[in-house]
């Protein structure tokens, strides 16, 4: 019986520190360092270099860019709803419709990179390396 | 896959570059039309309308950037404050402070001194006019007015490229298909210096509204084609250009301008400017004394028998645009002068401008309706006469890259020996 919850333990322990990414079923997998220059160049023209939302094109966009760095905007999300709705687009998921999917252009791995990327700038990352 | 498309792309443009400019040689292009001869004799058909760019959606770098249009297009094809930063930096995605980030191009390096679009860099564009009427006239239908195809994009990394390649029916006097097109490349090394060199209108590169048509109001447009070069840059807000043209040589002589143009945005949305144009020019395919002929070559014998040398032109004017939220203004106003190089007594002066309100209801990643106004003035200042006309134009985004409308426009004062006229059109644009 100790043993029984001396494992239970473990494995919540295990569940905590993994973060936000692996709540549910799902694992993000996705390397940050990988999607750092996919991030640049599908990304960054909306949500800027830095992630808070001022890319060039923020000026032409309504609602404007979310702003991974904003701690409050990214507690409304997790990693597996960043992860579909740069898969999906933002109309998929309730989200603005200027935000378009991107599974026809890029592979699932890379959409699980970029996700990483994204959780970095808010410090939501640790754990989705692997 | 990638390799292939840019191959095939390459090859596209290659064809595309050829064909045009076979068809430069080989096809005249679609006449303006001219001004009633009786009205100004001695001169050519300048205007009573604004010389404009030609103006276009091209999805193609939308699909480039997996982009909306409305990124860059308020409604196409109006572009935005973030469209005339695209269009600035030679179709490259600019950087937060303006300048260029090769990693945030999707470019793919295929040696080291070759590097192409990553997709195919091709947009095909349809206009028509489903039903023209207009005022003594018999109805018309246009379904298929021109059909545009736009090769556009980037090569090395400070290159650009842009071919437009038209077929239009019945555009020209005789009511023939005519095909049309113009090609211009750049060189992009700085934000503040940039080259262009081509065959186009001379306002193509120019990213301010107010110099580039609306699809269905381009029935004003007055769009002449001739070889130019140009230097533009930006810097803190202010734009400038700079270039000369020539057109082709011909009889009564040839086009030799110098063009410049500055202007100021205040914000992203908001600038205004102003701009010149000076230097002799023929007019030659716009003459009223040498029209072109049915078969589109030049009618020899009127031109033969032209008594107007060449005239000096001097043009210069002020332009606004201005976009807040979604309420857009287009204004423009032209003085223009040309006077007869040997005799500088016999001249021509006019004033021409407009101003252009409307509105875009947004759905989504769309514009869904776009109403709009717009009031058109001329005056010949020698013979002080004006014309005078509004348009009023509804139009329907049922695609983001498809629209439908219809737009009345009538005169509401025209030179004592003209009829006023009123005209009712139905159109449908599409870009893909």
């Amino acid at each position: 019986m100790t043993k029984f919850f001396a494992t239970l333990a473990t494995c919540g322990v295990m569940f905590m520190s993994s973060g936000p990414s692996m709540a549910g079923d799902f694992a993000l997998n996705g390397v940050a360092a990988n999607g750092a220059k996919l991030y640049k160049k599908s990304c960054a023209t909306c949500h800027g270099k830095k992630g808070n939302g001022k890319g060039p094109a923020a000026i032409a966009l309504t609602p404007r860019p979310s702003d991974f760095t904003n701690a409050a905007v990214m507690a409304k999300t997790s990693p597996e709803g960043i992860y579909k709705t740069i898969r999906d687009g933002g109309a998929a998921m309730g989200k603005s419709p200027l935000m378009t999917p991107w599974k026809a252009v890029l592979t699932d791995q890379q959409i699980r990179d970029i996700t990483a990327v994204v959780l970095g700038f808010s410090g939501m990352s640790k754990g989705t390396d692997k | 896959m990638k390799v292939i498309n840019s191959l095939l792309a390459l090859c596209a443009l290659s064809v595309a570059i050829v064909a045009v400019e076979a068809t430069l040689t080989e096809f005249s292009a679609p006449a303006c039309p001219a001004r009633p001869e009786s009205e100004s004799p001695r001169f050519p058909d300048k205007a009573w309308n604004v010389e404009y760019g030609q103006a276009q959606a091209v999805p193609a770098f939308a699909r480039k950037f997996n982009l909306t249009c409305t990124t860059c297009h308020s409604a196409y094809p109006y572009l935005n404050g973030f469209g005339r930063k695209f269009k600035r930096a030679g179709y490259r995605m600019p950087d937060e402070d303006g300048s260029v980030d090769p990693d945030m191009q999707n470019h793919r390096t295929i040696s080291k001194n070759l590097v192409l679009d990553e997709t195919f860099p091709l947009a095909l564009g349809m206009d028509g006019d489903l039903l023209s009427l207009r005022s003594g006239g018999e109805a018309e239908m246009a379904p298929f007015g021109q059909l545009t195809l736009i090769g556009a994009g980037n090569f090395g990394t400070i290159g650009s490229y842009y071919v437009n390649f038209a077929v239009a029916a019945g555009e020209d006097e005789s009511g023939e298909t005519t095909i049309s097109g113009h090609g211009v490349v750049g060189v992009h090394p700085s934000p503040l210096l940039n080259v262009v060199a081509g065959h186009g209108n001379i306002y193509h590169h120019d990213p301010y509204n107010s110099r580039s048509p609306h699809p269905i109001v381009a029935q004003h447009a007055h769009v002449n084609q001739s070889q130019f070069i140009q230097m533009y840059g930006y810097d803190s807000g202010l734009f400038y250009s700079l270039g000369a043209t020539a057109g082709p040589a011909g009889k009564l002589g040839r086009d030799r301008q110098g063009y410049a143009r500055l202007a100021y945005d205040f914000t992203d949305n908001i600038s205004v400017g102003t701009f010149t144009r000076f230097g002799r020019t023929a007019e030659e395919r716009d003459s009223a004394l040498a029209h072109d002929d049915a078969e589109g070559g030049h009618d020899e014998a009127a031109v033969a028998g032209a008594t107007v040398p060449e005239l000096n032109d001097l043009s210069a004017g002020v332009d606004f645009n201005a976009t807040i939220g979604s309420f857009n203004t287009v204004a423009l106003v032209e003085w223009s002068s040309q006077k007869n190089v040997l005799d500088s007594s016999e001249k021509q002066q006019e004033l021409v401008g407009y101003a252009e309100f409307f509105y875009v209801i947004t759905s989504g990643d769309r514009p869904l309706l776009m109403p709009l106004v717009r009031a058109d003035y001329a005056q010949d200042l020698e013979l002080n006469r004006r014309k005078v006309s509004v348009t009023a134009n509804l139009s329907s985004y049922i695609l983001a890259n498809a629209r439908i409308g219809a737009e009345v426009a009538t005169d509401l004062v025209v030179p004592a020996a003209a009829e006023k006229s009123t005209r009712a059109t139905a159109f449908f644009s599409t870009y893909w």
